[in-house]
Order: structure tokens, then C-alpha cells, then sequence
């Protein structure tokens, strides 16, 4: 079953505020043209019970029908560990967590040091999908070209979140000179990009997203394009066999 | 191109003559006669990219009593000023002269914001990221999406056609009931008409 389709996998939601930012941010990325998206909580330090994920997805809005597509959009739920430490990154990823962070669909850790960096990319984590670097600050750490190496032979995808090129001066700069590096090094190859979005204001349609990295920060238009299609189809593989249960719902259905 | 000058100055007996003399057809001679140039279509690879692009105004602020009508004047100037911030002022200097706002008259009974840019094939990469980095107009946040890009004004207009339908559909079903009959049948003629 190709599923063709454009994937935004970090949206933001903020949960204090009330739903209706939320589900503007999801409206507008429908009306963008993307087929599944992954909202992101953000985590700092150890995973206990009380963060796994709230199951319901958001109400999609009445205006889904009128999106003729084959399959139903899905949402997706997804953790980012921000990780200071090596230590951090062992007992984060370890076997005892991964009960917990089998709840969520995408698991994604965020370095924070150098030691954080060189052991995500070095130790072999079941759990681990996606190696997501801020790049709107400048980096506390170095990207290696030999870790870079490690990580893309263990199938790691790493991400670049546009916000920051669409955001203020300053975290332009910083992301365009990052990023830039990334790609360089990674060929291109095992790169998921995405919006790292808090409102429905900083999300970009699918082929926005595509010339604005490829213009910027030198990716080929076919690997862009991979980039926010095929490359996020790898982490979703766990979740086909759902898709293929709920061929026959309408839209507006929670998955699962 | 000496001939064609020679051409336009020529009453309609002598190119009547000049059109048996070359063996060319009366009419076609006429045509290049009137264009100023020759009738044939002007192809893809040669000029200009045109990008169709739809605006999402988010009305977030609380007392905005102004909302914003986009206009073709402060679209290209946003999109200008964004080339400018980001590119700086040679990366504007150079697509300035075939960077050009469009507007097609689409009767915007429904509130659709789009517009058309013709740029260069060029520099229609760079452009089309400026706008892709635009955040606001005045102090109203705005984001551009693009919905097609073409060589010619033909194909954009046929696509700028299908997003204002596709739009009415969304005002339709936002609406519910509170529309007429009357009025879907005036929308659809506009689109007819087009």
C-alpha cells in the first residue's frame, strides 16, 4: 500500500492553552496539503507514568471531508527527550523506559551537549527514530562528520525544523549555517524536515517547505521532497498495519 | 527583425504584394504585422515562471479593527521587502526587473486572497522562498502557500480558476444554510465566465 504524501512530524501543541489553537494548527496543515502530522510534546529529564500521551488525537475540522483524499489523515503522537548527557541518554533510552516510550508512535532525542551527541550516535537504541538538533540557538556542540557516519549507518534519520527560517534574523542566520553543514555531510540522505510549529502561523505548505531547504540550505529538490515524504515513511511502518485496519473509516475517526 | 520593421510601415496593398512575394500566407503576414512581432507562442524555457499563490491572513489579535485586504500593492511590497531583508539589496536588484504582481479579475465575492507573481526563470527559486519567508503584512500575520507555478499566464489562470472553486467550496460548507440558491448560481456564473 504506497502511501504517498507530504508529513509534518513536529507540531507543537501547547496544552495549557485551550484546544482551539490546536486545532487551528491542525486545520491549516490539512488545507496545506499534508497527509499525516505528529504532535510533539517536549521532554526534559526522566519519563515517568504521568507523561505518556493523552490518546485522543484532535477533531479534525468539518472542512476534512472536502480534502478528497485515499486515506484519512492521521495524527500521530510523539516524544522528544532532551537529553544534557550521556547518563541522560542511557537511562532515557534504556530497556526499563521503553515501556513508556512504546506509547508514543515516534520517539525523538534532542542533544544537548557534545556527549549527548557522540552517544546518541554511537550506542544502538531500539526506541530511538528520529535525532532531532535545535538549530535556532547556536549550538552548544560540534556536528562530526564521523558520528554523522555512525548515525546514518544505523538507519538514525535526523531532523531540521524550518521555523527557525521563517522566524526573526538571528535564528535564521544561526539555522542556515547549521543546517547547511548537516546537509553537506549527510549527502542529503536520512533527513526528515519539519515545522516545529506552536501556531498555525508558522506552518508552510509541503512544496514551500521543499524549495525553502533546497534554495537555503543546498538539499536537492528530489531529496527535500524524500525529506518530507519517504523518510518519514520509514517510522511509520509500525503503524501501517493500522492504517490498512482503518481503510474503511471516515476522517473524522481518532487512529487506533 | 529589419523586415518586420519595414513591415509595419507598409499600407495593406504592399503587404498584400510583400506576403506573395515571401510566399507567406496574407493573414499570417497581416498578424506579424499588427503584433510587432512573430505569431508564434512564447515558450516555457524562454522567460518567465508564474506562481500562483494563495494568503492566509491569520486574524489572531484581539481589537484588530482593520483587517487586511490584500492588495496587489502591499503583497509585492511584502514580497519585495521580504527579497530585500533576506537577500540583500542586489538579490532584489536583480529580479526587480521581471519580478511583476499580477491580478486577474476574479470576482472576489468569496474572500479568496490569491495572486499571481511572474518572476524570472531564474530567480524564481529565490523569490519564491522570500515569500515562503514572509510572516506579515503590516501587523498582520500572514503566510503565502503556493498552489502552482507555470510558464505560462494560461496554465496559472486555469489554476488560480480551480483554487477560487475550490474555496467557494469551503465557504459554502461554512455557511450551511444561511446562503441562497441565487446566490450559488451568481458564483458559478462568475466562475463560467472566466
Amino acid at each position: 500500500m504506497a502511501l504517498a504524501g507530504f508529513f509534518d512530524l513536529s507540531i507543537l501543541p501547547d496544552d495549557s492553552k485551550s484546544t482551539t489553537t490546536n486545532t487551528s494548527i491542525i486545520a491549516r496543515a490539512l488545507d496545506l496539503g499534508y497527509s499525516a502530522v505528529a504532535l510533539d510534546h517536549p521532554h526534559r529529564g526522566l519519563l515517568a507514568d504521568s507523561h505518556a500521551p493523552i490518546a485522543s488525537s484532535l477533531l479534525l475540522p468539518p472542512s476534512a471531508s472536502l480534502h478528497h483524499r485515499r486515506h484519512p489523515f492521521l495524527q500521530y503522537t510523539r516524544i522528544t527527550l532532551s537529553l544534557d548527557s550521556a547518563a541522560a541518554c542511557a537511562s532515557a533510552l534504556a530497556p526499563s523506559a521503553a515501556r513508556l516510550l512504546r506509547t508514543y508512535d515516534i520517539v525523538a532525542a534532542r542533544p544537548l551537549t557534545q556527549a549527548a551527541f557522540d552517544h546518541l550516535c554511537q550506542a544502538t537504541f531500539d526506541h530511538l527514530d528520529i535525532v532531532s538538533i535545535d538549530f535556532s540557538h547556536k549550538l552548544p556542540f560540534r556536528l562530526k562528520l564521523p558520528m554523522l557516519k555512525l548515525a546514518l549507518q544505523r538507519g538514525l534519520h535526523l531532523e531540521i525544523a524550518y521555523s527557525p527560517l521563517i522566524a526573526d534574523a538571528a535564528s535564521r542566520r544561526q539555522a542556515v549555517a547549521e543546517a547547511k553543514l548537516l546537509v553537506e555531510w549527510t549527502k542529503g540522505k536520512n533527513l526528515i524536515i519539519s515545522s516545529a510549529a506552536h501556531t498555525a502561523s508558522e506552518i508552510r505548505g509541503p512544496y514551500d517547505a521543499i524549495n525553502l531547504s533546497s534554495y537555503l540550505l543546498g538539499l536537492s529538490t528530489q531529496r527535500a521532497k524524500a525529506a518530507l515524504s519517504v523518510n518519514c515513511r520509514f517510522d511509520m511502518e509500525k503503524v501501517l498495519e493500522t492504517m490498512k485496519a482503518i481503510e474503511g473509516l471516515t476522517p473524522t475517526d481518532a487512529p487506533k | 527583425m529589419g523586415e518586420i520593421h519595414a513591415l509595419r510601415n507598409m499600407d495593406d496593398d504592399e503587404v498584400f504584394a510583400y506576403a506573395k512575394r515571401i510566399a507567406a500566407p496574407y493573414n499570417l503576414v497581416m498578424q506579424t504585422k499588427q503584433l510587432g512581432r512573430l505569431p508564434v507562442v512564447q515558450f516555457a524555457a524562454g522567460g518567465n515562471r508564474y506562481m500562483v499563490m494563495e494568503a492566509f491572513i491569520d486574524t489572531a489579535g484581539k481589537g484588530q479593527s482593520d483587517p487586511l485586504i490584500l492588495t496587489q500593492l502591499n503583497s509585492t511590497k511584502a514580497i519585495r521587502d521580504s527579497i530585500q531583508i533576506n537577500f540583500g539589496e542586489c538579490g532584489l536588484a536583480a529580479c526587480l526587473g521581471s519580478l511583476q504582481g499580477i491580478y486577474e479579475l476574479y470576482s472576489s465575492i468569496v474572500k479568496s486572497e490569491l495572486c499571481v507573481i511572474r518572476v524570472s526563470r531564474e530567480d524564481h527559486q529565490k523569490v519564491w522562498a522570500a515569500i515562503t519567508m514572509v510572516r506579515s503584512i503590516g501587523k498582520i500575520p500572514v503566510s503565502f502557500n503556493l498552489r502552482d507555478v507555470s510558464g505560462s499566464i494560461r496554465a496559472c489562470k486555469k489554476a488560480a480558476l480551480e483554487c477560487e472553486e475550490a474555496k467557494f467550496e469551503y465557504y459554502k460548507l461554512a455557511a450551511g444554510d444561511r446562503i441562497t440558491p441565487k446566490f450559488v448560481e451568481t458564483m458559478e456564473s462568475c466562475f463560467n465566465k472566466d
